[in-house]
């Protein structure tokens, strides 16, 4: 970025560009914070959201091919305040990033800019106040990056990078796209090195040790509002911070500003399509290119100044606003008390070997609290997507000649019912009313959280005719 | 020469607007271009108003807005939470109009001044249609005025018993349009008038996208771009985008991209995104300015270089692509369109004269003029009347009934009415209603419609009772509008002994529902 009028003449903005590496960390700590202090105030678990407790239940049932989860297993009795790893994850990525920026000569205010968009970006709060892959990979990913970049350290950004491949396919690919792009600028032997064992890494855990190329979804997938906070995005961008990226992109395309990440424009676009829980990845690219639109747009002298200035204003106002936005529901997203509750209960007082019917987010918190097998889904294994097709497919039954065969064919003898099924299903009519058939009974309910049982080979269908 | 002396009919015709196509210091000065375009005016307020009084009521959906008026008046805030509506709902809207409509209440009576605020509004743009011709042929007489008379008798706009933000949104639109096209001299005008719109109706996007196509346009054609204006468009949509945020943040997150089409059922989603026939919308924005406004499209995309008329044609675009992908209310895109259409009239209008004068007709450029007009007005006018006459409005007779219900019915009784009634139970009647025309953050409202058309359409009595159980209705109205409507004199349910009659004046009936259903054994669901 050029430097010229951009700012340079607020003193208040000069003084953060300055003591960047003290005000962002501490930025990233305050906003990171907020969430889980809305969790103890209000009662709630610490740990939200379905990824954190498909990492501890792998955590917990660790094995082999999940042995990289062995660290997490020896934090487990710290249970809800293993968040603070996340947390601590998200301020050592700001540093790291911070150090990364200064090793590469970037401008001040560039770097505290992009920082800024990153840090109030609900993807980052998602995933730094959760226990997320993603948290994992940013910092491992920043860690070796800068060893990759440092002249001595080269070889050791194998360890870092190597893991990354463990623990998730597609961020492995990135990386060594990223990789090739620093190669193809300063060939290096060790650089070298590096890539083709993280290749063959990348080679022997997908291929040979069928690690999931893409972790999650952890949710129910929307395309268009799983990127954008304000539409509902369990974490995504701001509008404004995305509009932002597209204006960027649009004003600086032609330039070489932004040839490198161009390469990842159709990967990730094509990652995000397959499994939206890559957004993420997208949330970082908009980022990007939203500084090169904040850089285009501002950087310049303005026809009218005033408006520059009230334009600059109103843009930071929406993305504040959005930020705002999300932590003040991000506390309601569960599990709540009474969810756990119910899946305690259901630990207690059903047997051991029950398959549980439960939505995708709900299937890691009935793994994780209640100690059930949940039918499908809400992981990274192969077979997910039929066993989601087979769960539409429950839901959307309106006779129980339809429902019974399938509950029997995949042995599922309980279902896990909450007020999220009340919301998206009609009462009067489809899987909630046939609920009323003598084979289901009610076994727990609270706050709209229920246990129902399904009793499974009941007899011929004919035979449960009143 | 004989044959360049003009013809008798163009000398007595001369004094008349139409004979002008362009100043050239003639005998029209631009004072007596200012009488005609004023007659314009009070001729079109004095047609809306003697229609606005002549029909006794408004349009139904006129009522949710008054509603809303009367409540600033009375406690200076909108009726966001509202506990009639849908038996109690959440509800936003932007309610600029309504503290501008409360604010005149403050001196004259509501119902007068929804009578009169919309048409004085209406009547402003001819006004704002005539400056904004006269900015894009601003050597044009005859065109800017003839713009102005298209536009205020346009039938699609042509509805004086609405009270609707509308009214203020199309002057408000074309007026910051026509600051757009004055910069940087009507720089406030633009900043103020783009404030205002921006809390009048969301709508306003439409010319945000028109703005951003017309950069496109440009610089695709390789037009210059001023800085001004790319400036000025930049802060227009961040600030567009913060005040939807803020008035519709729980709607957004909510509705996530459905936003858009405002949660309103699928059934009737057709009626607000209806595939109207060619002609149709063609007599909507009358025939005369569509023709004439597609061929000077035609001419500007493909061979003109006039940067206001492009900027204009980028609107007619990015309103038929919006229109076109079901965005945005079909009414409100045509109502758009013909206003558009009817100031590119004006360039039309000069080419025209411009085209006769190069053949040999040019002796008879007076009188063709004058024909052109005459279509112009046969082609506008009995559409604009017929669109007034037929407005869709309650009769006193139905407002009788509702009005009833507020004197004779427990405060907290819920009223079933037909949809397009449901602001008149909240209105009039001051009782719950099963639901209105307003849709957003409905959870149910699916449901809500399904109920409401079995309730008039239904044979079975159950289903009628379970219905009238379910969203706890005490009283069903039949006025003959929903009679017509449905098809029924009453419903196909009824029984005597389950609904009484309480109400019964001029075909328009109200009953009072006595049963309901109970549960004495477990039901079973469908083998």
């Amino acid at each position: 970025m050029n430097s010229t009028t951009f700012l340079e003449n607020n003193r208040v903005l000069q003084h953060c560009f300055q003591y960047q590496h003290l005000y962002l960390p501490l930025l990233a700590l305050v906003v990171l914070a907020i969430p889980l202090l809305l969790n103890v105030l209000q009662g709630e678990p610490l740990l939200q959201g379905g990824e954190s407790y498909y990492h501890l239940s792998q955590a917990r049932d660790l094995s082999l091919p999940t042995w990289y989860y062995y660290p997490l297993h020896l934090l487990l009795s710290l249970k809800g305040a293993l968040v603070l790893l996340s947390l601590l994850a998200g301020i050592a990525s700001v540093w790291l990033f911070l150090n990364l920026a200064k090793l590469l000569g970037w401008e001040q205010r560039f770097t505290f800019f992009l920082s800024l968009l990153v840090i109030l970006s609900p993807a980052f709060i998602w995933t730094f106040s959760t226990l997320s892959t993603y948290a994992a990979v940013l910092f491992l990913a920043l860690l070796g990056l800068l060893l990759f970049l440092h002249p001595r350290q080269t070889l050791w950004a194998i360890l870092p990078w190597g893991l990354v491949s463990f623990l998730e396919g597609f961020s492995a690919l990135l990386l060594i796209l990223l990789g090739l792009f620093i190669w193809n600028t300063h060939r290096e032997q060790k650089r070298a090195a590096v890539l083709i064992t993280l290749s063959a890494l990348f080679f022997l855990t997908i291929v040979l040790l069928h690690q999931p190329f893409f972790l999650g979804p952890f949710y129910a997938e929307n395309h268009f509002s799983g990127l954008i906070a304000d539409f509902g995005a369990r974490g995504g961008i701001s509008f404004f911070a995305l509009l932002l990226g597209l204006i960027g992109l649009g004003l600086v395309w032609k330039e070489n500003k932004l040839a490198p990440v161009y390469a990842f424009v159709p990967i990730l676009i094509a990652g995000y399509a397959f499994n939206t829980h890559t957004g993420f990845y997208l949330t970082l690219l908009a980022a990007v290119t939203g500084i090169f639109g904040l850089d285009s747009i501002f950087n310049r002298p303005w026809t009218f100044p005033t408006l520059k200035k009230f334009t600059l204003f109103l843009l930071l106002l929406g993305i504040l606003f959005s930020t705002i936005s999300y932590l003040d529901r991000i506390s309601v997203i569960g599990p709540h008390t009474a969810e756990k509750n119910t899946l305690l209960w259901m630990n207690e007082n059903t047997p051991k070997e029950s398959l549980v019917l439960a939505l995708p987010e709900e299937s890691n918190y009935v793994r994780y609290f209640a100690q059930r097998t949940p039918f499908c889904c809400g992981g990274g294994t192969s077979g997910q997507r039929e066993k989601q097709a087979v769960r539409n497919k429950m839901l959307s039954s309106v006779y129980i000649h339809e429902l019974f065969p399938l509950l029997e064919e995949h042995q599922i003898n309980l279902i896990y019912i909450t007020p999220e099924w009340r919301r998206m299903l009609p009462a009067e009519q489809g899987f909630l009313f046939l609920l009323k058939n003598e084979r289901f009974k009610l076994l727990y309910a609270e706050e709209g959280y229920e246990v129902w049982k399904y009793e499974l080979g009941g007899g011929k269908l004919s035979q449960q005719k009143p | 020469m004989k044959v360049s002396s003009p013809p008798i009919i163009f000398i007595k015709l001369s004094s008349l607007p139409w004979t002008m196509g362009s100043s050239r210091g003639g005998i029209w000065s631009s004072q007596k271009e200012h009488y005609w375009l004023l007659l314009i005016i009070v001729v079109v307020l004095s047609l809306r108003l003697y229609f606005a009084f002549t029909i006794p009521n408004f349009t139904y959906e006129s009522y949710f807005h008054l509603r809303q008026v009367e409540q600033i008046r009375e406690t200076g805030l909108p009726l966001f939470n509202d506990p009639l509506s849908y038996g109690g709902r959440e509800l936003r809207f932007l309610p600029l109009f309504h503290y501008l409509a409360a604010f005149f209440t403050l001196f004259l009576p509501l119902e007068l001044v929804g009578k009169l605020l919309p048409n004085i509004l209406f009547s402003l743009l001819p006004l704002i249609v005539y400056l904004l011709a006269k900015k894009i042929e601003p050597r044009s007489q005859a065109g800017p005025l003839l713009a102005a008379f298209i536009s205020g008798l346009l039938p699609i706009l042509f509805q004086p018993n609405l009270f609707t933000p509308v009214s203020l949104f199309i002057p408000l639109l074309f007026l910051t349009i026509y600051g757009f096209l004055s910069l940087p001299k009507r720089l406030y005008l633009y900043l103020i008038s783009f404030f205002l719109l921006s809390f009048t109706s969301s709508a306003a996007a439409l010319l945000l996208i028109g703005l951003g196509l017309y950069l496109l346009l440009s610089r695709m054609e390789g037009k210059a771009i001023s800085k001004a204006e790319v400036e000025l468009i930049l802060t227009s949509l961040f600030f567009f985008l913060w005040v939807q945020f803020l008035f519709f943040k729980r709607t957004f997150l909510r509705e996530g991209i459905h936003f858009i089409w405002q949660n309103i059922p699928s059934p009737i989603l057709t009626n607000y995104f209806p595939q109207f026939t060619i002609g149709q919308a063609i007599i909507a924005v009358s025939i005369v300015p569509f023709f004439a406004g597609i061929f000077v499209v035609y001419r500007a995309l493909f061979r003109l270089k006039n940067q206001k008329s492009f900027l204009l044609i980028s609107f007619v675009v990015s309103t038929t692509v919006v229109t076109w992908f079901r965005l945005i209310q079909f009414k409100l895109a045509l109502a758009f369109f013909g206003v558009i259409l009817a100031i590119l009239f004006a360039s039309f209008y000069r080419d025209f004269r411009f085209y006769l004068t190069k053949t040999k007709l040019h002796r008879w450029i007076s009188l063709l003029s004058l024909v052109l007009i005459l279509i112009l007005a046969a082609t506008i006018v009995p559409p604009a009347m017929a669109s007034a006459q037929l407005q869709a409005t309650p009769s006193d007779t139905e407002l009788n009934a509702f009005r009833w219900l507020q004197e004779n019915t427990p405060t907290e009784a819920t009223v079933l009415a037909s949809l397009e009634e449901g602001h008149l139970v909240t209105w009039y009647a001051q009782r719950k209603n099963l639901m209105g025309d307003q849709f957003a953050l409905i959870p149910d409202v699916e449901q809500r419609f399904q109920a409401l058309n079995a309730l008039f359409t239904s044979s079975f009595l159950t289903e009628a009772i379970d219905y009238t159980d379910k969203y706890k209705i005490n009283y069903i109205v039949l006025t003959p509008h929903a009679q017509q409507k449905y098809q029924l004199v009453r419903p196909k349910y009824y029984a005597p002994n389950c609904f009484e009659r309480v109400y019964h004046q001029n075909e328009t009936r109200i009953y009072r529902i006595r049963c309901s259903l109970q549960e004495i054994n477990k039901a079973t669901p469908p083998d």
